[in-house]
């Protein structure tokens, strides 16, 4: 991973422990299919708050598959032209 | 923000937990009202005070969670935990499940949704059914909406509404107007069941948290307490001397903003340590401040600590600490403070005075959705009362100086125009209230509507100034008895031996038109702050009132009433 890629997950880490009020450990691996509270709301909250962070704007058709932190770290990563995850292409 | 904290010796470890969550509250400042608040930094702030609950009941057709979870962040810095409840997505606002024990009841429509010809009138009359039913303030949001339906729908909506008790329409369509295309974003609307975009929500969040909410819910500063040194201007006047202190764009416009709200009738006091000399070159050299002397009605300046400060500045304004905001840049002041006057509001002064300045302009009981004639009476009455003192020590009898005065007492009886003043005067007074009712404007209207139910307002003024509307009296009256609900008065009316005529007067008045009764029962509630009344009714009713609460019976008849009226040299009218 590169160390952008690593700054830039770090970031989402961070807004998923407050938008979920867990660890960073337990951040890590949220999903909407392990954890009850990621209702639409939640994943809203972490959309915008994403946004907010990166100062970027996600299509609309993208938005459902932001579930976890590596999905949304690589649609961070696309939508700034940063490095995507070695081994994800 | 670093704080030296009071040796533990000194304090309990209650006291100590209390100053930790004052200074907790202090650092959510930055964050609640940055320039641009973010969501992700205001889902982490996490309060741990004390906190009322308050039951708010949102009546909706589109989603109010984005904009909810922050709302209780910002609710929670104004000192309130609040509990949200929903109604289903409801176009025709039926009302069904309704549960009806909100303490504040939200209108919150996408108005988009309707046909604009047929809209408004079916919604008034949705508003009226809900007024109808509850006796909770309403918030109603406007239509954020810049087509030409909008704005004339606002306008309209604004003047019938505001004809109705405790309901008021929330601007939302001046955040739009600030915000522009990023008001609304329709990409998340699928997800978040609403269109409003993220700064949409952000700063309706802060609005009904800050402003809105405490406002309706009769919050009000009275006084704010400004420190001098890196509060009002950048520098120390000891240090840099009266011309080397520094007016800052930022500073000059926190104290615009100060001399604003003074226009509007918030008293402005200094707690600075200082010496006086240096203050006053101050004041008269640097006429280039928008703050000059003439807008502070007291300076304590000298060395003794903050807290005594206070308590003699709200002792002179006859005003309680809850109802100051104190503003430092020292943390260490503002926590010695925190201790000394539980329930006072603090500010902490930054070195960035745009935040200093956003944050007292959004600070709870800053905003009012009305300014009554009080208001803006306020500031001339104590300067009013001084006079009224140097008065009353040459002159010995209460008697002389009531005729010297040429005092004049009004009541109303079951007068509609004064039922926000009443509202305001029986939930905010502390010392002159018999039984802590707290009614609402609901509450007030039936007294003045019902049958079997009078309010009685009045009104005091005399040759040095008008102090408008400064009591009430509210009643019931069945089988030859009067049951006084309660009595409120204000406190800048007290010391003048005016309250046996005020309160005495107010059941002349009922009994004047048609009420008959041969005693009147005055219900009563000990209270931290009430001796006052209390002292008084033990006073008129020559007994003892044991324990926390009672009531008693005072005998009366009309003829005593205009007895009593008579041996007053004051002039009685009706406020016609």
């Amino acid at each position: 991973m590169t160390a952008e890629r690593a700054e830039i997950r770090d970031r989402v880490v961070s807004i998923m422990t407050k938008v979920f009020n867990v660890d960073d450990a337990r951040a890590l691996s949220l999903s909407p299919s392990n954890c009850e509270e990621w209702d639409s709301v939640r994943h809203m909250e972490v959309i915008f708050s994403v946004e907010e962070e990166f100062e970027i704007m996600f299509d609309e058709k993208d938005m459902s598959g932001l579930d976890g932190v590596e999905k949304i770290t690589d649609a961070v990563c696309e939508a700034l032209g940063s490095s995507p995850r070695e081994g994800a292409r | 923000m670093h704080v030296e904290k009071p040796e533990s010796s000194a304090f309990g470890a209650g006291a100590l937990r209390a100053i930790d969550l004052s200074i907790e509250r202090l650092t959510w400042q930055r964050t609640l009202f940055a320039e641009r608040p973010r969501r992700s930094d205001l889902l982490g702030l996490d309060g741990g005070w004390g906190l009322k609950p308050l039951k708010l009941y949102v009546h909706r057709n589109h989603a109010f969670e984005p904009v909810a979870s922050l709302a209780e962040r910002f609710l929670a810095y104004s000192g309130w935990r609040a509990e949200i409840e929903y109604s289903p997505y409801d176009d025709t606002l039926s009302f069904v499940s309704w549960p009806g024990d909100a303490d504040v009841e939200l209108i919150w429509l996408d108005f988009r949704r309707y046909e604009v010809d047929q809209l408004f009138d079916w919604f008034v009359g949705r508003v009226r059914q809900l007024r109808s039913g509850s006796r909770a303030p309403i918030l109603v949001c406007d239509w954020p909406e810049d087509s030409p339906s909008g704005p004339s729908f606002n306008e309209r909506l604004r003047e019938t509404l505001s004809a109705m008790p405790d309901i008021f329409v929330c601007p939302v369509h001046e955040l739009h107007g600030e915000l522009g295309p990023r008001f609304y974003d329709e990409r998340i609307s699928a997800v978040a069941g609403t269109s409003l975009g993220n700064q949409a929500c952000i700063g309706i969040a802060r609005l009904l948290g800050t402003s809105w909410i405490p406002a309706a819910l009769g919050s009000g500063v009275k006084a704010i307490v400004l420190d001098l040194d890196n509060t009002l201007y950048a520098g120390v006047l000891a240090e840099d001397g009266p011309i080397g202190v520094r007016l800052t764009p930022a500073h000059r416009a926190l104290q615009e903003r100060l001399v604003e709200l003074h226009g509007m009738g918030v008293f402005l006091a200094v707690a600075s340590r200082n010496e006086l000399d240096d203050v006053q070159a101050l004041l008269d050299a640097r006429t280039d401040f928008p703050l000059q002397r003439r807008h502070f009605s007291r300076l304590e300046i000298n060395w003794e600590g903050k807290a005594a400060a206070i308590r003699n500045i709200s002792a002179y304004l006859r005003i309680g600490a809850d109802t100051i905001v104190f503003v430092d840049d020292n943390a260490g002041e503002l926590a010695s403070v925190a201790t000394a006057h539980p329930g006072i509001g603090l500010l902490h002064a930054s070195d960035d005075a745009h935040l200093t300045e956003r944050t007292l302009s959004n600070y709870p009981g800053i905003f009012r959705w009305r300014l009554d004639e009080t208001d803006a009476l306020r500031i001339r009455d104590l300067e009013a009362d001084q006079l009224r003192s140097s008065f009353g020590a040459e002159n010995q009898d209460p008697m002389t100086v009531l005729k010297s005065l040429n005092v004049t007492l009004d009541f109303m009886l079951d007068d509609h125009e004064f039922v926000p003043r009443v509202h305001s005067l029986v939930n905010k007074t502390n010392q002159f209230v018999l039984s802590f009712s707290r009614f609402s404007q609901g509450d007030v209207m039936d007294f003045i509507e019902a049958k079997g139910k009078h309010c009685v307002a009045f009104r005091l003024r005399d040759k040095l100034s008008d102090s408008g509307i400064v009591g009430a009296v509210f009643l019931s009256h069945e089988s030859g008895a009067i049951r006084v609900d309660e009595v409120c008065i204000s406190c800048r009316a007290l010391g003048r031996n005016l309250e046996d005529l005020m309160i005495l007067g107010a059941l002349r008045q009922a009994m004047a038109a048609g009420v008959s009764a041969e005693r009147a029962r005055f219900r009563w509630v000990r209270g931290p702050r009430n001796q006052p009344a209390l002292q008084w009714l033990a006073a008129c009713s020559g007994q003892e009132l044991d324990g926390e609460d009672g009531a008693v019976d005072v005998p009366i008849s009309l003829r005593q009433l205009d007895e009593l009226r008579d041996r007053f040299p004051v002039t009685i009218g009706t406020g016609a």
